[in-house]
């Protein structure tokens, strides 16, 4: 979860210049202040605390001082009052009370808790300051001072002013230590007390401490900074110590940070809001840039133009991009205009193939290219050449159809000198390569129709050829039949052959026929028919054959006897014949069935029979010339396979059509003929 | 010496105030002249002994009498003899606020000499002199 979140903002902060600008603006304006607010934290502090200890080595100094001096002056009152006159009075062991009263002046002036005292010297106390005062020290050398427990002893000896080689006694002036109390200058965080290690003494200590023997040093624990000092001259013994507490010393520092923590957020806030402001003046034109490139390739608009603001490196930038737009625009614009033009004349290209194709002379395609090459190329002086060119021309070959090779033919010139592009010259030769096509097509039909007319006129001619020793063969044999008196063998020999005449004979007239409709030869001759009677009349026609055979035959008629259709009559009668001749031929039981109607604007005869049939596949191959379904069936149905055939050639010629279906072999064959009956006429 | 006390202490009782100089033990008799020079502190030794004149102080009556009797000069005289000596480092005499001092001051110090009435003896002093007014 926390992974992912940070994934997506280290995504985030990669993908967005905007954030990683807001994150380098937070940083740089984040870095002093953390570097300042850790100096403060762990450097300043050891300063602060280093400070603290010099200071406090120069008020113990300070204090030292005032302690010596006060001290100092001390001494020098007790030497000044040994050697006042009055001090003679010791001979008289102040009888007068002089020195007493003196004494007692002199520690009422002083204010403080000392007590002056002199003795004698056989080590009387001849006068005090202080009543009842019980003698505790006895001073041993001359001059000085002496320190007892908390109890500092200055004393000075006494000599006779009337003689300063007799020494009368001394004087002692006991100075209690806690008098000290008065220069520590102490306070609730500050401590300054005296301390005397060996003896366990101290004077107005407050907080407890552990001192080494060293003349001074300095102790940094949790609570206090603590420095101390051993104390020469008068108080041997003694170590002078001065403390701060940590919170007073390092107070400032904390009120510091306690000031930083409080405006950090106050800081955080205004660097973000001048992070944001900067990241989006910054990242707003590239922003637009971005949109507007967007827009551009989703509209593939490239006339929108950025608003340059400023002269700044983005604004350099929009102002190149404006240009490469403008650029970008134009060219588009160009090959627009351009692939138009190309359109437009791959179009007339097309166009031109389109008249190329369908001239149906080698004259006509020849002056049409050139025709509209001219006008394609405007370029008045193209023609073709029948001699080869060298240089500025594009060579025309045809096809030999007889050895399949490409033959010289012409050659188109050109004029004008700006035949330099390759994909121009390619351009051309297509051109030329198409009319080498078309020529090609032109001679292919011309000859394929020339052949073709060829072999049905050497069909018809042979045909009619054919015939007229067949009408002879017939004429004798008929002869030979009707007038000869022959034997049985003889007849029936004479009957096969005149039989087969026949036969040969209707294959020639069928043939003729087909010869006839392929040339084009056998034309309509269209008169108004009642269809009913003629096929009525068929029918009649026909019955000779059908009684041959013990099949049913049954006609319904389900139109006006009176229908008059615009036929040939011959024709039509002819492929109504050769369809019902086909279903006697190929039915032997069962019946035959013939309707008439109308459907579509078609007058249609459907015969249905019950013969043998024929599969779907035998079907398909039944339209085509000279076939007969199956080998066997051959045999047994003589026939010159042509009469399906030439039917649906001749219902073609009639505009109808002649169709077949059957379910299979063996399960009968229903044949439809159909004519348009447009010309219909109702008298 | 206990017919003495009596006679002195008659003598007192009997008429005007009597006034004595004592002195230790160890000093010679002194003249009249002697102790005026020493108390002006012209002679300060005598026989190798330090000799220390002790004064009673300036209101004292002994003293004024003292004065009269045997310095021959005036209190004015004497301050402006004193204030001169003062520049030449000398000091007046010692001045003791008591009889009882002086009379301590002799017993204890030798070569001490000072003045006392003569009713505040109370025990055997060398006296030098005796006067009264």
């Amino acid at each position: 979860m926390i992974i992912d979140t940070i994934k997506n903002l280290q995504k985030s902060i990669h993908s967005s210049l905007r954030n990683r600008l807001i994150l380098t603006f937070i940083f740089i304006g984040f870095l002093p202040v953390a570097l300042f607010v850790i100096y403060m934290l762990f450097l300043s502090q050891n300063k602060i605390v280093q400070k603290s200890i010099v200071e406090e080595y120069e008020q113990i100094e300070q204090i030292e001082q005032i302690i010596d001096m006060h001290l100092y002056q001390i001494k020098k009152e007790v030497i000044f009052l040994s050697t006042l006159e009055l001090m003679d009075d010791v001979v008289t062991e102040d009888l007068d009370k002089r020195i007493t009263r003196l004494l007692e002046q002199k520690a009422k002036d002083l204010s403080l808790d000392v007590v002056l005292y002199v003795i004698n010297k056989d080590q009387q106390l001849i006068a005090t300051s202080q009543k009842d005062y019980q003698l505790s020290y006895l001073p041993t050398h001359k001059e000085g001072s002496t320190i007892h427990g908390k109890k500092l002893y200055f004393f000075s000896t006494i000599f006779a002013s009337y003689d300063p080689t007799i020494e009368l006694g001394t004087l002692v002036l006991q100075y209690n230590l806690e008098n000290l109390e008065r220069f520590f200058n102490a306070s609730e965080h500050i401590h300054v007390f005296l301390l005397h290690p060996v003896e366990a003494l101290s004077i107005a200590q407050t907080i407890p401490i552990e001192l080494e023997d060293k003349d001074h040093q300095s102790i940094i624990d949790n609570e206090h900074l603590i420095v101390y000092k051993k104390l020469p001259n008068y108080l041997q013994g003694w170590y002078i110590i001065y403390g701060v507490d940590k919170a007073v010393a390092l107070a400032f520092l904390h009120d510091f940070l306690h000031f930083i923590l409080y405006m950090m957020p106050f800081g955080l806030l205004v660097i973000l809001l001048i992070a944001f402001k900067f990241a989006k003046s910054i990242v707003l034109p590239i922003e637009k840039l971005t949109h507007l490139t967007d827009n551009i390739t989703k509209t593939k608009n490239f006339s929108h133009l950025i608003e340059t603001g400023s002269d700044d490196e983005i604004g350099q930038l929009s102002h190149s991009f404006n240009l490469m737009l403008q650029m970008t625009d134009k060219a588009l614009k160009k090959l627009e205009i351009e692939n138009q033009l190309r359109l437009e004349r791959f179009v007339h290209l097309i166009q031109i193939f389109n008249t190329i194709m369908k001239t149906q002379d080698v004259d006509e395609c020849l002056n049409i290219s050139l025709e509209k090459m001219k006008e394609l190329t405007q370029d008045n002086a193209l023609q073709f050449i029948e001699q080869p060119l060298q240089g500025d021309s594009v060579t025309l070959y045809v096809t030999n159809f007889e050895t399949g090779q490409k033959e010289y033919y012409s050659s188109i010139q050109f004029h004008q000198q700006d035949r330099e592009d390759a994909h121009e010259k390619k351009f051309y030769e297509a051109i030329a390569q198409m009319i080498s096509l078309q020529l090609d097509r032109i001679l292919l039909v011309d000859k394929t129709m020339a052949a073709s007319k060829a072999k049905s006129s050497f069909i018809s001619h042979m045909s009619h050829e054919l015939r007229t020793p067949l009408n002879a063969i017939i004429g004798s044999t008929q002869y030979i039949l009707t007038y000869e008196t022959l034997n049985e063998q003889q007849y029936d020999l004479i009957g096969n052959i005149e039989s087969s005449a026949q036969y040969l004979l209707s294959m020639i007239n069928d043939i003729l026929d087909m010869a006839k409709i392929e040339a084009g030869k056998m034309e309509r001759h269209l008169q108004a028919v009642n269809i009913s009677s003629c096929v009525h009349d068929t029918l009649t026609m026909l019955e000779p054959l059908i009684s041959e055979k013990d099949i049913a035959f049954h006609y319904d008629l389900k139109i006006d006897s009176n229908t008059i259709v615009q036929t040939d009559v011959k024709i039509y009668r002819q492929i109504l014949i050769n369809l019902l001749s086909n279903s006697i031929k190929f039915t032997d039981l069962g019946s035959i069935n013939i309707l008439l109607y109308i459907e579509d604007n078609k007058a249609i005869i459907k015969i249905t029979d019950t013969g043998i049939g024929i599969s779907q596949e035998n079907l398909q191959q039944l339209f085509q010339d000279f076939t007969q379904v199956d080998n066997i069936m051959q045999k047994k149905h003589k026939g010159t396979g042509l009469g399906l055939n030439l039917s649906r050639k001749m219902a073609h010629l009639l505009e109808g059509e002649v169709e077949l279906e059957s379910q299979g072999e063996g399960q009968g064959t229903t044949s439809f003929f159909s004519i348009p009956i447009e010309h219909y006429q109702d008298h | 010496m206990k017919s003495l006390n009596l006679l002195l202490l008659l003598c007192t009782w009997a008429g005007a105030t009597e006034f004595m100089v004592i002195t230790t033990s160890d000093l010679p008799p002194l003249t009249q002249t002697q102790l005026r020079l020493i108390y002006l502190k012209k002679l300060t030794t005598l026989n190798n002994i330090h000799l220390i004149p002790l004064n009673l102080p300036a209101t004292s009556s002994t003293r004024q009498s003292f004065e009269k009797h045997f310095l021959k000069m005036s209190r004015n005289r004497l301050k402006a003899y004193w204030t001169k000596q003062h520049y030449l480092g000398h000091r007046p005499p010692l001045k003791q606020n008591s009889p009882e001092s002086i009379k301590s001051f002799v017993n204890n110090v030798s070569g001490t000499i000072g003045y006392i009435k003569a009713t505040t003896l109370d025990s055997s002093y060398t006296i030098l002199y005796r006067w009264s007014d």
